[in-house]
C-alpha cells in the first residue's frame, strides 16, 4: 500500500513539470507582453518595469529562475494558521510560500500583491463552495440512486431518473441565472449575487452541486444494478439477511465504486465549473480570479494559478486512487 | 411425517416474451436426514424449484402461482416474508453453483461467515468469531485463525466452496439445498467437496436437496432421485431403481449419456434436439419430440407421476395405462 | 431445401454475391436500427434533433428580420405575433438571433466532434494494434493527460491566441479524443485476437491496410455511440467559454452568448434568458437521449434492463 502511494506520487513529479513548462511558454509565446495593454505608459517606464520584472532576460533565464522558485524546500504546516493582527486571532492562512516555500512571483496587475497571497486569499472562498456542492452532490445523488435501483423499473426508479437526466441536460449557466431568477428576484428569499452572508452559498452551491447530483444518481443505479444482480447478493439474501443489510452490507461499497472514480473528473469538472459559478453570482473565488487575470494577461498570475489547479486536480486523483484500493480488494494484490 | 413436504409447486417467469413455466406442479416429500438428489438439465426448472420455496427467485418477473411447501407446520410458499427470512440461513441453507461469485468479494470472509449467526442466533461478535474459526476447520481449513479474515479472491476456488459450506452450516439447518456444488470445480477436487458434504451431513443430521445435471454424481451421493424435466418431475424413486429400473426414456437418455458408461471408441450419446420452449404450453408429455419411443398419444395425452410401486414412480405413459395398447401404445 | 439436397451442392451452384452487398446487408446495423425505433424515447428525440437542425439551418432563410438588424424603435420588446420570441436591447429578432445562434452551436460541436473522433479513433487504434511496450507508452501519456486540467488550457489557448473559430475547434477537438481514443483501443485489443484479423495477418496485408479495413469498421458501432453522446459534451464546453466571454468570437453569436446575455439581463427581461435556455437544453436533452438510445441498439447486451 505504501509503495503504491510512493510510487503514484513520483508521477506526480514530471506531469507538474510537463504543466509548467508547458503553460510557461504558451503563456510567453503569446504576442504582446504583459505591459503592452496599458496605455499611456512611456517607454522608458515599460522598459523599466520589463526591467524589474525580469522580463528582458533571455527566456531559458527567465524559465530557469521560474522553476528554482517553484521547488518546494521546506514544509510548515503551522504556517497555516498565523496571527491576525486585525482580527486579533489565529486565522486560516493558506500561503505557499510560507508552507511550502512556493514561490509563484509577484503579480503583474495587482500592484504589490503576490501570487501567492492572491490564491490564499481566494482559494477558501472556491474551496467552501466546492465543499458544499461535493455534499449536496453525494447526500443526494447517492440515496436517489440507490432508491432508483431497488425500484428499479418502478415509479422510484423513473421519477428520479428523469429528474437526473434533466439536471444533465440543464448546463451550470443555465441552472444558476434561472435559480437566481427564481429564489433572489422573484421569490426574493436570497440575495441575486455576492458573497456577503451566509445565505449566499445557497444558491451557488445548489447549482453546482444539483449537476453533479445528477450524475453522481445515474452511477450509483448503474453500480448498484450491477453488483445486485451479483451471486453473492443471492448468497446473502440465502443467509436470510434483512434487506436493508443487503443493500447497505453487502451492495454498497461495490456499488459506489463508479462514483468514486468519477470524483476525479468531477473534482476538475467543478473547478471549471466554478469560473461559471463565481462569474454569475460574483463570487471572490479563485476561478474569477483567474478568468479575470487571463483577460487582463497577468502572466504570473495565470501561471501560478494553473500550476496550483493542476497539482491540485492531481493530488485529488491520488487520493481517489487510494480509496479505490481501499475499498476494492481486489486492486490491492495487482 | 416428512421435514419438507412439496405439494403441486408452480414457478413461472412473466416475461416479455410470454410466460416461462419453469416449474410445473412438482410435488416430493424431503424425510429427515435423507439425501435427495434433483437431476435435470439445465433450463429443467430444478434450481427454480429450490429458489422458490426460500422465496430467492426475483418477483417479478418470476411469481409461484400455486402450491404449497410444509416445513415443520409453516407453508414457506405463502407464509410472511419475515418468518421465511428466519427460516432461510437458519434452518435451511443453501450452497451454490459458482463459488469463485458466490461470496462477497468486497467483504472479509470472516465478516460474511459470522453473519448468519448473527442475524440468527444471539450471540456476540467475538462468540461467532469462534464458531466461524471451528466451523472452517470442521471443513478442512488449515490455518482458519488467520485465514478467516483474508478476502475471498485469497482463497482458491475448492477452497471458497469449503467456505460456503462452512457458513452454509455454521447454523446447523435442518435441510441444507446444495445447488450443483462441485460442477464449476475442477474434477480432484469435486470428490473432496462431495466427500465433504457428505461427512458433514452425518455428523449434523442434516438433510440434504442435491442439485446436478450429472446422474454419475447422484449415483454414489444421494438416497433418492427425482428426475426433472421441462419443469416436472418425470421420474422419481429410490437411487437403485432409479439406475436399474428405469422406466421413463428420458431418464433412460440421461444415463446413457454419461460418457464414462459408454463403449470406448464409440461416437458418444446425446440426446438429439433441444430442451423445449417453456414459454409453450404442453398438451401432452414434454420430452414426446426427443423421445426414442413416443407414440402419438403422448403428444396430447397430459402426464401425471404416477406410483408403480412404493419406492419408484414414473409419469412415463408407457406405464400408465392398464392396457397400452388400449390407446395404441 | 431438404438436408440431402444441400449435401450435394457445388461452390460453382452458389450465387455469386458482390462484396458490397454484403457489407450492406450486415444486418447488425438493420437490427440496430430496429431497435432504435422501438425506444420511443430515443427515436421521439431523434426526430427533435433532426427538427432543430432544420429549423437553425433552414429558419434563417424563412425569418423576415436578419441576424445583425437592429431596430432601436423596437428594442426589448417582449414575445408578441411580430417578435415570437421578442427582441433584445437593440432591437434584433430573437428568434432569429436563435436560429443563427444554433448553426454556431451545433456546428462548434459536430466539427470540433469530428476533429476529435479523427484523433482518438487514429491514437486508439494504432495504440490498439501496434500494442506491447507502445501501446502501454501511448496510453500512459492518455493517462497523464486526463489529470491535466483540460478546460483550463482551453481557456489558456483561447486568451492567449485571441479568440477565433479555427483555434476553439481544436482547443475543444484536443480535449475530447482522450476517451474516444481509450475506448477505440479497448476494442481493438478485443477484435485483434479475433481470426478475422489473423487471417489478413496471415495473408501478408500491410499494417496500415488492416487498421483501415479490418479494425476501423468494426470499432464504429462504440464510436458512433459515444460520438453522439460527444456533441452535447462539446457544445457545452463552447457554450461554457462563449458564457465567460471566450467563446466564438463577435459578431457571430452562438446559444452561449445568447444565454450569456440573456443572463446578464435577466432582471429586466427574463424572456431573453428562457428562450435560448430552453433550445440548448432541448437539444442536449434530445442528443443525450439520443446517444443513450444508440448505445442499447447498437450493443443490445448493454440494455438498460
Amino acid at each position: 500500500m505504501f509503495k503504491f502511494v510512493l510510487y503514484r506520487f513520483l508521477q506526480v513529479i514530471p506531469v507538474l513539470l510537463a504543466i509548467a513548462t508547458m503553460t510557461f511558454f504558451m503563456v510567453h509565446a503569446a504576442p504582446g507582453g504583459p505591459f503592452s495593454q496599458e496605455r499611456n505608459v512611456r517607454p522608458e517606464i515599460l522598459e523599466k518595469m520589463n526591467e524589474h520584472y525580469g522580463l528582458n532576460d533571455p527566456v531559458y533565464v527567465q524559465y530557469w529562475n521560474y522553476l528554482v522558485k517553484l521547488c518546494p524546500n521546506k514544509f510548515n504546516p503551522l504556517k497555516l494558521f498565523v496571527y491576525d493582527e486585525y482580527e486579533g486571532r489565529k486565522v486560516f492562512n493558506f500561503n505557499l510560500k510560507d508552507i511550502f516555500g512556493i514561490d509563484l512571483g509577484p503579480s503583474y496587475k495587482y500592484e504589490g500583491r503576490t501570487v501567492n497571497g492572491l490564491i490564499a486569499e481566494s482559494f477558501p472562498v472556491s474551496m467552501k463552495l466546492g465543499v458544499v456542492a461535493l455534499c449536496i452532490a453525494l447526500f443526494l445523488g447517492i440515496p436517489a440512486g440507490i432508491i432508483a435501483s431497488i425500484g428499479k423499473n418502478t415509479a422510484l426508479d423513473y421519477v428520479p431518473m428523469s429528474v437526473a437526466m434533466v439536471g444533465i441536460c440543464l448546463p451550470t449557466f443555465v441552472m444558476g441565472p434561472t435559480l437566481a431568477l427564481i429564489f433572489g428576484l422573484w421569490l426574493g428569499w436570497v440575495n441575486v449575487s455576492g458573497w456577503f452572508t451566509w445565505s449566499d452559498i445557497i444558491l451557488p452551491s445548489l447549482t453546482l452541486g444539483l449537476y453533479y447530483a445528477a450524475y453522481v444518481a445515474r452511477l450509483t443505479r448503474g453500480g448498484m444494478l450491477e453488483i445486485l444482480s451479483q451471486d453473492f447478493i443471492r448468497t446473502a439474501r440465502a443467509k436470510g439477511l434483512p434487506e436493508t443489510k443487503v443493500v447497505f452490507k453487502h451492495s454498497l461499497k461495490g456499488g459506489l465504486l463508479p462514483v468514486v472514480s468519477f470524483m476525479g473528473p468531477a473534482l476538475a469538472g467543478m473547478i471549471s465549473g466554478s469560473f461559471v459559478i463565481e462569474t454569475i453570482f460574483q463570487i471572490p473565488g479563485l476561478g474569477r480570479h483567474f478568468i479575470n487575470s487571463a483577460f487582463n494577461r497577468d502572466y504570473t498570475m495565470v501561471l501560478g494559478t494553473v500550476l496550483f489547479y493542476a497539482s491540485f486536480i492531481i493530488i485529488m486523483n491520488l487520493l481517489v486512487d487510494i480509496v479505490q484500493v481501499i475499498m476494492n480488494p481486489k486492486l490491492k494484490y495487482e | 411425517m416428512p421435514l419438507l413436504e412439496v405439494d403441486n409447486l408452480t414457478a413461472h417467469f412473466h416475461t416479455r416474451n410470454g410466460i416461462v413455466r419453469a416449474v410445473d406442479g412438482v410435488s416430493f416429500n424431503l424425510e429427515q436426514g435423507e439425501t435427495l438428489g434433483i437431476v435435470g438439465e439445465s433450463g429443467s426448472g430444478k434450481s427454480v424449484t429450490c429458489y422458490s420455496m426460500l422465496g430467492l427467485i426475483p418477483q417479478p418477473p418470476g411469481r409461484i402461482e400455486s402450491g404449497t411447501a410444509i416445513f415443520d407446520g409453516t407453508d414457506l410458499l405463502s407464509c410472511q416474508k419475515e418468518a421465511l427470512r428466519k427460516i432461510r440461513g437458519k434452518r435451511i441453507s443453501m450452497i451454490f453453483q459458482d463459488p469463485m461469485t458466490s461470496l462477497n468479494p468486497y467483504l472479509r470472509v470472516s465478516t460474511q461467515l459470522i453473519e448468519p449467526l448473527l442475524i440468527h442466533e444471539k450471540i456476540d461478535k467475538k462468540e461467532a468469531l469462534k464458531r466461524a474459526i471451528s466451523a472452517l476447520e470442521e471443513v478442512g481449513i488449515q490455518d482458519a485463525p488467520k485465514r478467516v479474515h483474508f478476502y475471498p479472491h485469497e482463497f482458491s476456488g475448492g477452497m471458497r466452496q469449503r467456505v460456503m459450506i462452512a457458513m452454509a452450516l455454521i447454523t446447523h439447518p435442518e435441510i441444507l439445498i446444495a445447488d450443483e456444488p462441485s460442477t464449476a470445480l475442477d474434477v480432484t477436487v469435486q470428490a473432496q467437496i462431495l466427500d465433504l458434504i457428505k461427512s458433514r451431513q452425518k455428523d449434523l443430521g442434516t438433510a440434504v436437496i442435491f442439485i446436478t445435471h450429472d446422474l454419475a454424481v447422484v449415483a454414489g451421493f444421494c438416497d433418492r432421485v427425482n428426475v426433472m424435466y421441462a419443469g416436472k418431475i418425470v421420474e422419481s424413486g429410490v437411487t437403485g431403481e432409479i439406475y436399474y429400473r428405469s422406466r421413463h426414456p428420458y431418464t433412460l437418455s440421461l444415463l446413457k449419456s454419461i460418457p464414462s458408461l459408454q463403449k470406448k471408441g464409440t461416437e458418444l450419446y446425446t440426446i438429439p434436439g433441444m430442451p423445449p420452449d417453456l414459454s409453450n404450453e404442453f398438451a401432452g408429455c414434454p420430452f414426446y419430440e426427443r423421445c426414442p419411443v413416443s407414440k402419438d398419444p403422448c403428444a396430447n395425452t397430459p402426464t401425471i407421476l404416477k406410483e408403480l410401486q412404493p419406492d419408484h414412480s414414473t409419469s412415463c405413459l408407457r406405464y400408465q395405462q392398464e392396457d397400452p395398447a388400449a390407446i395404441g401404445m | 431445401m431438404s438436408l440431402e439436397s444441400m449435401k450435394t451442392i457445388s461452390p460453382q451452384d452458389l450465387p455469386v454475391i458482390p462484396i458490397e452487398k454484403i457489407e450492406e446487408g450486415s444486418s447488425l446495423w438493420k437490427d440496430a436500427w430496429h431497435r432504435l425505433c422501438k425506444n420511443h424515447l430515443a427515436f421521439a428525440s431523434l426526430i427533435l434533433f433532426i427538427l432543430m437542425t432544420v429549423f437553425c439551418v433552414v429558419g434563417p432563410l424563412l425569418s423576415p428580420y436578419s441576424n445583425e438588424e437592429q431596430d432601436l424603435a423596437y428594442n426589448a420588446q417582449s414575445p408578441n405575433a411580430e417578435h415570437w420570441l421578442g427582441t433584445d436591447s437593440l432591437g434584433r429578432d430573437q428568434l432569429t438571433r436563435i436560429m443563427y445562434g444554433g448553426r454556431v452551436s451545433l456546428g462548434v460541436g459536430f466539427l470540433a466532434t469530428a476533429v476529435s473522433l479523427i484523433i482518438g479513433v487514429v491514437y486508439g487504434a494504432v495504440s490498439g494494434y501496434l500494442g506491447g511496450k507502445t501501446d502501454a507508452f501511448m496510453m500512459r501519456c492518455v493517462d497523464i493527460l486526463y489529470a491535466l486540467p483540460f478546460t483550463i488550457f482551453v481557456i489558456l489557448l483561447m486568451v492567449i491566441f485571441g479568440r477565433s473559430v479555427v483555434l476553439l475547434f481544436i482547443a475543444i477537438g484536443a480535449v475530447e479524443w482522450l476517451t474516444m481514443a481509450r475506448i477505440v483501443r479497448g476494442q481493438v485489443l478485443s477484435l485483434k485476437k479475433q481470426e478475422f484479423v489473423e487471417a489478413a495477418v496471415s495473408l501478408g496485408y500491410s499494417n496500415s491496410r488492416i487498421v483501415l479495413r479490418h479494425l476501423i469498421p468494426n470499432v464504429l458501432g462504440p464510436v458512433i455511440v459515444y460520438a453522439t453522446l460527444t456533441v452535447p459534451a462539446v457544445m457545452l464546453l463552447e457554450a461554457v467559454l462563449s458564457f465567460l466571454g471566450l467563446g466564438v468570437p463577435p459578431p457571430m453569436s452562438s446559444w452561449g452568448v445568447l444565454i450569456k446575455e440573456g443572463a446578464d439581463s435577466m432582471t429586466v427581461f427574463p424572456w431573453l434568458l428562457i428562450a435560448p435556455a430552453i433550445f440548448f437544453s432541448a437539444t442536449l436533452f434530445s442528443l443525450n437521449f439520443l446517444g443513450d438510445g444508440l448505445r442499447d441498439a447498437l450493443d443490445p447486451r448493454s440494455s438498460k434492463d
